[in-house]
């Protein structure tokens, strides 16, 4: 994931301190998000990271060990029996999140639910359901949704379904070489979902897809194509692939044309060519969107900060249901690689 | 009983190659096209050689095999300052987190220079054992280091992904024992952070009665790019920070000239800069005309 600029302070954006306390989070689940996590928040003035909830005895020792004192217990239950918190952050794996989420709407906390969009469908689904049931904030995590180039596209309009009539997306970057790369992960949950997410926010839901895909270094898809049937019937060809040499962090472009004229929106920048719309914007030029910069976190807990605050635009870019919705498409892409390209309608 | 050799002088003008693997703040084509330039070891070689030579007094290079190859294609040693505890992008393929195990060098372990680096690591506690973040990244650090030529090596710049991680933790311990086992073995230490202001501004609260690290490597441009928490408040930890800062992202991602961004850091009270590759066009010319404002 590209990194987010930050820019002079008069342009930061900032949580308002009238209508934010200093919010309590329990990082629950400590892999490497999770540590992030944990770092953004102990660097903001109105969060404070009061525990970590992680059944994996290394991964506690660990956290320990790195030097952040709060509590931890294996299990979001056990550390409510001795502790108090405002919000749970739940960046487990998807097979343990769905029971940290219900712990914690039982017990009347906010959630942000990190990678919710690339989860298997049935899980986001049912993890969905769980917070709509809550009456504090829920939202959920996907650091692409603060990237500053497409979120001003998306606050310009220049990139929706009333000033584009055709759309082509891609990204694109260099893991299947790692020997990192596993069985467990393909480009679909890598790479795709944050571009869906992006498309979600623009243009809104997707209802049909149709796919093709590619094994070509081992038993992972590395390679995919989807035409995309939009809901209000916009159509779109996406490309995604994380066999490109060269890119470090995913790079993702979106180009829009219609009678209007033309957008294209990439993490590098935002070129535009419409009425009332023109000219060239580059990510460094845009304000920064976190005091702290590591990782995938820190913009998204930013985020969460504002929405709680009440700050709209961060609240949409938290959005459950979007999340839940490109879960199921990712979910109706598959069907469709399974089926040799067979069109598939989207679960609503 | 031979008297201890002297550390080096904490360098005014150093040369940044990370950007060559690493994700940085510029354009995908830019990136692109320097990755393309220098993809031979030989264009890479002849690129710091030149750098060396218009005045760059070190190469902050990390432990890759195509850095490796490059100075291998030297026949004389250039000063590196070996980028430690260096990661790869492709670490976001794990759920877990980047200093939790050293699965080590794939490459490395096969090779005479891996083995070196392994036999150079073995009185450290393996990290499965350690327990705080020093322990669990020092016998990684030793070991990449090791992959360098030891005459060549005037000291490590540890990475930015455990100076912020233990920045965040609130740890001075970390840095306490970075700085102790490099000086032991004469090098000079610097921190890599993608958090300037945060990082002086913790080192200020920490006051801490023990060797400071020898100098702090992090953001500074006029456009305050990169700059957390945000440009003001970093500005005034520089002004005020006894720690000797070395500026690097001068460019602000491309959005002024190198030029501008070192005599900018320099006027806010950088003690040197260190432009990456990436950012610039022609590396001796650049470097060459960065000597004025670098000039103590």
């Amino acid at each position: 994931m590209a990194r987010p600029s930050a820019a002079m302070a008069e342009n930061q954006p900032s949580v308002s301190s009238d209508s934010t306390t200093r919010q309590r989070i329990v990082v629950a689940g400590l892999g490497r998000i999770g540590v992030d996590y944990a770092c953004a928040f102990a660097m903001h003035p109105f969060a404070e990271v009061a525990g970590f909830v992680e059944p994996r005895g290394d991964l506690r020792r660990f956290v320990r060990g790195v030097g952040f004192s709060a509590p931890s217990a294996p299990t979001l239950a056990r550390w409510l029996d001795k502790n108090a918190c405002d919000s749970v952050v739940v960046s487990a794996p998807a097979a343990d999140a769905l029971a940290i989420v219900e712990r914690a709407v039982a017990a009347g906390l906010g959630v942000l639910v990190h990678g919710l969009a690339a989860m298997p469908a049935e899980i986001a689904t049912r993890i969905a359901a769980v917070l709509s049931g809550s009456e504090k904030a829920t939202a959920a995590g996907s650091a692409v949704m603060f990237q500053p180039t497409f979120a001003r596209a998306r606050r310009s309009g220049a990139l929706s379904a009333d000033r584009v009539t055709q759309v082509r997306a891609s990204a694109s970057v260099s893991r299947v070489f790692s020997p990192l790369a596993a069985p467990d992960r393909d480009v679909l949950d890598f790479l795709l979902a944050d571009l869906l997410l992006l498309l979600d926010a623009a243009f809104g839901p997707i209802a049909a897809v149709k796919a093709t895909g590619q094994k070509l270094y081992g038993d992972w898809l590395d390679e995919c194509q989807v035409e995309a049937r939009f809901a209000n019937g916009l159509a779109t060809k996406i490309e995604a692939s994380w066999s490109v040499p060269g890119y470090p962090c995913a790079a993702m472009v979106i180009e829009g044309s219609g009678g209007e004229g033309r957008v294209i929106v990439s993490d590098d920048a935002l070129e535009m060519d419409m009425p009332g719309l023109q000219g060239r914007v580059v990510a460094a030029s845009e304000p920064g969107n976190a005091r702290f910069e590591g990782g995938e976190a820190s913009a998204i807990a930013e985020g969460y900060l504002k929405s709680l605050a009440g700050d709209p635009a961060a609240s949409d870019a938290l959005s459950v249901p979007r999340a839940t919705r490109v879960a199921r498409v990712v979910e109706s892409v598959r069907s469709s690689l399974q089926a040799d390209g067979d069109d598939r309608e989207v679960a609503s | 009983m031979s008297p201890k050799r002297p550390l080096p002088e904490v360098p005014r003008l150093l040369l940044g190659v990370s950007s060559l693997d690493q994700p940085v703040r510029t354009t995908r084509d830019r990136q692109l096209e320097v990755a393309s330039r220098f993809k031979e070891p030989e264009s890479l070689a002849v690129a710091l050689v030149k750098g060396v030579a218009a005045g760059a007094q070190g190469v902050i290079a990390p432990p890759t095999l195509d850095v490796r190859e490059a100075l291998a294609e030297l026949n004389k040693d250039l000063p590196i300052f070996a980028r430690v505890a260096h990661t790869s992008p492709a670490e976001d393929l794990r759920w877990e987190p980047v200093f939790l195990a050293d699965p080590g060098d794939v490459e490395s372990r096969t090779s005479r220079a891996g083995k070196r680096a392994s036999h150079a690591a073995i009185n450290l506690l393996p990290m499965s054992m350690a327990g705080d973040l020093a322990s669990r990244v020092l016998p990684r650090m030793e070991r990449e280091v090791s992959l360098f030529n030891a005459r060549a090596v005037r000291g490590i710049a540890v990475a930015a992904a455990a100076t912020d991680l233990a920045v965040a933790a609130n740890q001075p311990r970390f840095f306490e024992r970075v700085v102790r086992f490099a000086h032991q073995r004469r090098w000079l230490v610097g921190f890599e952070t993608r958090n300037l202001g945060h990082l002086l501004t913790r080192f200020a609260s920490w006051n801490a009665p023990y060797a400071a690290p020898d100098f702090v490597i992090g953001p500074v441009n006029p456009r305050g790019v990169g700059m957390t928490p945000n440009a003001e408040r970093t500005l005034h930890e520089l002004r005020t920070s006894k720690l000797k800062v070395i500026a690097c992202e001068l460019r602000a991602g491309g959005l002024v000239a190198l030029d501008e961004g070192a005599a900018y850091a320099r006027r806010h009270g950088a003690w040197g800069v260190c432009p990456e590759l990436v950012e610039m066009d022609d590396v001796p010319k650049e470097l060459k005309a960065l000597a004025p404002a670098v000039a103590a």
